[in-house]
Parts: C-alpha cells; sequence; structure tokens
C-alpha cells in the first residue's frame, strides 16, 4: 500500500490497501481534526481507476466516518483526503472474505 | 443471514490504515473472537432524536439490515429502521452504531444508502449521537458524474426543510421528508437549517473524479 498525492484538493492524498476478492465493508475515518474525506473501492494498488461495480464513492465532511459497502466485490480499499491540506490522524477498516 | 456457512468459517480480517504514514497493521480474527468482542460492547444510553428509530421495522423487505458483517462491524442491526425510498429504489437507512473490535466509538448514529438495484451494496456515513441530534448526518455519493452524484442527508426530529447554498450563494429549500433529504450534488456548496440548538450550516463534500 502507499500514499499517493495527486496534488489537488478536491481528489488529493490516497491510501490504498491490499487487493481483495471479496469485501464486506470499508470505513475511513479521521480523529484528529475535521476533514473531508472518502471511502471507496477501487481498481488499482495506487487507488486510481473508475469505482468498482459503479458503485459510488462515499464522501463526508467533519467529523463522520465515510464507509462504503460493496459487498462481494474484488480490488483495493482506498481511503481519500479530499481536503486542501495535508492531515494526519486518518485510520481506515475494511472487512473482507 | 447472508453469509454460507461455509463463509462463516473464513477468517475475518481487520486492517487499519493510517494515512500519514501509510503504515498498516492487519489483526486477524475468527469469527468468535469477534463475535465476543460484540457481545461485551455496551450500548449506547444517550438518546438519538429520531423517532423512527423506535418505531416498528417495516414491511418493506430491507435486505441490507440481513449482512453478518453489520454486528461484526459494531451496528445494531436490530435496531436499524429504513427511513425512506427513492424512485428508482435505493433505500435510506438509519441505524445506531457502538464500536467494535478496532474502534473506541462509542454512541455512533449511522446512515446507509443502498444502491438502487443492488440493496445488498451502497455508502453510509456514521458520526456521533451528540453531533447528529444537533447537525444531522450528510454523506455525498459520487462517481465523478455530475448528473448523477447525489447528497443525502438525515436530520434529527423537528428540522423541517434545509436550504442548499450553491459557492456563488444562490440558495433552494427542501422540505425533508421523514427526517431524510435527497438532492442533486450539481451545484451544492452547503446546506443550513434551523437545528434543535440554532442555526447550522454543513459543508457538503464534494464529487470525486477516478
Amino acid at each position: 500500500m502507499g500514499l499517493y498525492a495527486y496534488g489537488s484538493a478536491n481528489n488529493a492524498d490516497r491510501c490504498a490497501h491490499a487487493y481483495h476478492s471479496n469485501h464486506g465493508d470499508i470505513a475511513y475515518y479521521n480523529t484528529s481534526t475535521p476533514v473531508t474525506k472518502c471511502a471507496v473501492l477501487k481498481p488499482n494498488s495506487d487507488g486510481s481507476g473508475a469505482n468498482v461495480g459503479n458503485l459510488a464513492a462515499t464522501c463526508t465532511s467533519g467529523t463522520t466516518t465515510a464507509w462504503q459497502y460493496p459487498w462481494g466485490l474484488a480490488g483495493h480499499a482506498t481511503g481519500i483526503n479530499q481536503g486542501a491540506n495535508y492531515h494526519t490522524g486518518f485510520f481506515g477498516y475494511l472487512e473482507y472474505y | 443471514m447472508i453469509a454460507t456457512k461455509s463463509q462463516k468459517t473464513w477468517l475475518l480480517f481487520v486492517a487499519a490504515l493510517a494515512v500519514a504514514v501509510c503504515a498498516i497493521a492487519v489483526l486477524a480474527l475468527s469469527n468468535e473472537s469477534s463475535t465476543a468482542s460484540a457481545d461485551t460492547r455496551t450500548a449506547s444510553a444517550r438518546p438519538i432524536h429520531l423517532a423512527a428509530l423506535n418505531a416498528a421495522p417495516s414491511e418493506q423487505a430491507v435486505p441490507f439490515l440481513e449482512h453478518d458483517f453489520l454486528a461484526r462491524s459494531g451496528y445494531d442491526a436490530p435496531k436499524g429502521r429504513l427511513l425512506g425510498t427513492d424512485a428508482a429504489g435505493s433505500q435510506v437507512i438509519g441505524i445506531p452504531r457502538n464500536g467494535d473490535a478496532t474502534s473506541d466509538a462509542q454512541g455512533e448514529f449511522c446512515v446507509i444508502v443502498t444502491q438502487a438495484g443492488q440493496p445488498l451494496r451502497g455508502n453510509g456515513a456514521c458520526d456521533s449521537v451528540e453531533r447528529f441530534n444537533e447537525t444531522g448526518v450528510f454523506l455525498t455519493l459520487t462517481r465523478g458524474n455530475p448528473d448523477t452524484d447525489e447528497v443525502v442527508g438525515v436530520l434529527p426530529d423537528g428540522v423541517v426543510s434545509v436550504s442548499v447554498r450553491s459557492s456563488e450563494g444562490q440558495a433552494h429549500t427542501i422540505d425533508v421528508d421523514a427526517n431524510v433529504v435527497r438532492f442533486p450534488l450539481k451545484g451544492a456548496a452547503d446546506v443550513t437549517f434551523d437545528g434543535p440548538s440554532g442555526a447550522v450550516s454543513q459543508p457538503i463534500a464534494g464529487g470525486l473524479n477516478e
């Protein structure tokens, strides 16, 4: 997995987990600083590509946790910092079978 | 339950990602250990200001609530309630969440929005009960398509309408239907409304490209 700086405030830093073939749920949250973030299953190991299964990404602001439920789909669980600034304290959670 | 017997014997893996350094810790938990942690959770005593959660379950089928991973992820599935269904069949579900084996989250309220035509898949967002009671929960569902991306919000009891404002300051009012609002993301920068403790302004998460 790695951190990829896309250099865009609206599509910025991404962190993609290893490939899994059968996901249950993905969560992405930030406990230290309210920031807009997204949770989404992506086809590529750098967290890029069209959303797997054409399932919408979940993006949310503030301290709210973003979840996506790509039940049974394969890919890379990806968290995205949509904020304009560098932030620390992000955490992700995923479940796969 | 949705999981087959063989699925129940598979290992559950939980991964924590830390974006700052992208270090990863992977925990391998058997279903038995996950269940044990779920059994020791303490339900939140804080009331959620959403009367619909106290209503009888909907007669309309809500397949998403049958997922076995809900309990492992800290959701209180039996208390989940269908709040609304749009014309395409996408369901909005309200559900309490009380934490799980990898999180100290206690007393959350979550919104789940199922994918139209795929009732076992979807999107969600959780926030503390305290914040939900003041500001509601909003999530943006995006494929990077301005024509289909949308925002879903669930408001606490008593909020009758919201004002959706564009970045240019233009605003239009949307009535809250049984605690739920859905509107296109296109042109929406923030949403304001009269909350239980005064005026609330919530920024709207933007769309996501590939």
